[in-house]
């Protein structure tokens, strides 16, 4: 099974294969910290040791802005 | 299994590294509120009865800063008023425009808006093109000049601006890095200002990491935007240094604080810019020689010096919206 991950601000979307899969390991799958990204699942924020099924809809935001 | 917040037991929404602790929504907002608090208090930003303009720009840091601000009003005595400048940067101006009239209205805020085109006939990307200078550099000083503008206009006590830890220590550090001392010394958490001239700056998010910043936005439920400016350079040194910065953060919790602590501490060991500060000749406010930037970079853009017509427009704005903090 995988689980689709909407990239903000990018607007694109990723698939992992995964049936769950932990926050920090999504990010370190899209080559992001923990310190300048945030997994939302199902619209609320889960720490970096939090757990993502494949049923739910996630979205990593990047927070780090430009200058 | 699902990590619980140290405070109360609510399943937790973040893992706050240097803290080595897990928390809860309603305690992670607290936590962030709580370092506004401290910076306030440590670094002597806001006085009782004081008007503070807080400068949005529809990002998720200006909202971070109004809403921390208006939930502490009360508890310092101060009051608020909000400004917007609409740069006129196309799509990217008009969502930023419509976040900060939104996120005004939620926090009740009385919002100013300064259209640049209105204003002065020109927008950001106009005037760049028109002066032969770089995008960013006169988006930053027109910004400075317009934010210190309506400051002194509403006579506001301070101008806060949403820089976060994160910034600073950047800044700081690419800075170092050119042996700019002088830069280094405009990084503080306060800067005084000069009756009539210019209105003292503060830094209210000075220890809250940008991530921080974008929790308590998002977990507020404060109107805000992603987007970026088009112009933003994505790999320039700032970026690069943000991200190298929070690698070593991840693994050594507490860096970014200790670096933006340390700042503080030792910023008036800092050279201050040569020049002085001194009226501008042409429309009085702030100027490093005898004329300030803003008039000298419209003056050659636009064929006039647009310091007047700028601070005209904005008493007009302000009487009209008849503001009070």
């Amino acid at each position: 099974m995988s689980i689709k991950v909407k990239l903000i601000p990018d607007n694109v979307v990723v698939e992992i294969d995964a049936d769950r899969i932990r926050g920090r390991d999504i990010l370190s799958k899209l080559g992001l910290d923990p310190e300048s990204a945030v997994v939302i699942a199902d619209g609320k924020p889960i720490p970096e040791d939090g757990y993502v099924g494949s049923g739910s809809e996630v979205v990593v935001v990047r927070v780090l802005s430009g200058g | 299994m699902v990590a619980r917040c140290a405070i109360c037991g609510a399943p937790a929404v973040a893992y706050v590294r240097y803290q080595r602790r897990h928390l809860c929504s309603k305690h992670y907002v607290e936590h962030v509120e709580n370092k506004v608090r401290r910076a306030l208090k440590r670094y002597g930003m806001v006085g009782k009865g004081d008007t503070i303009l807080v400068a949005v720009s529809g990002g998720k840091d200006s909202a971070a800063v109004l809403g921390a601000l208006v939930r502490l009003s009360d508890e310092f005595g101060y009051g608020i008023v909000a400004l917007h400048i609409d740069l006129g940067i196309g799509e990217y101006s008009r969502k930023s425009r419509e976040a900060a009239i939104n996120l005004s209205r939620q926090l009740g805020v009385p919002l100013v808006i300064v259209e640049l085109r209105e204003a002065i006939g020109a927008t950001i990307p106009e005037l760049a093109r028109k002066s032969k200078r770089p995008v960013c550099s006169v988006c930053g000083m027109v910004k400075r000049y317009v934010t210190n503008a309506v400051a002194v206009e509403i006579k506001a006590d301070a101008l806060a601006l949403g820089h976060n830890a994160d910034d600073l220590a950047v800044y700081n550090l690419k800075s170092f890095m050119n042996q700019d001392l002088e830069a280094i010394s405009k990084l503080g958490p306060k800067t005084e200002g000069i009756e009539g001239i210019a209105v003292g700056r503060i830094r209210p998010l000075y220890e809250v990491y940008e991530k921080e910043a974008f929790l308590y936005a998002f977990l507020r439920g404060l109107s805000f935007i992603h987007d970026e400016c088009p112009y933003v350079d994505a790999r320039s040194i700032e970026r690069k240094l943000k991200e190298s910065l929070n690698a070593i953060e991840s693994e050594k919790p507490g860096v970014k604080m200790m670096m933006v602590r340390g700042l503080a501490k030792r910023i008036r060991d800092y050279p201050k810019p040569r020049g002085g500060m001194r009226r501008c000749r042409i429309c009085g406010l702030l100027a490093s020689g005898e004329v300030c930037s803003f008039c000298r970079l419209t003056s050659k853009a636009l064929g006039e010096a647009k310091g007047p017509v700028l601070r005209k427009y904005v008493s007009r704005l302000v009487a009209e919206l008849n503001i009070t903090a």
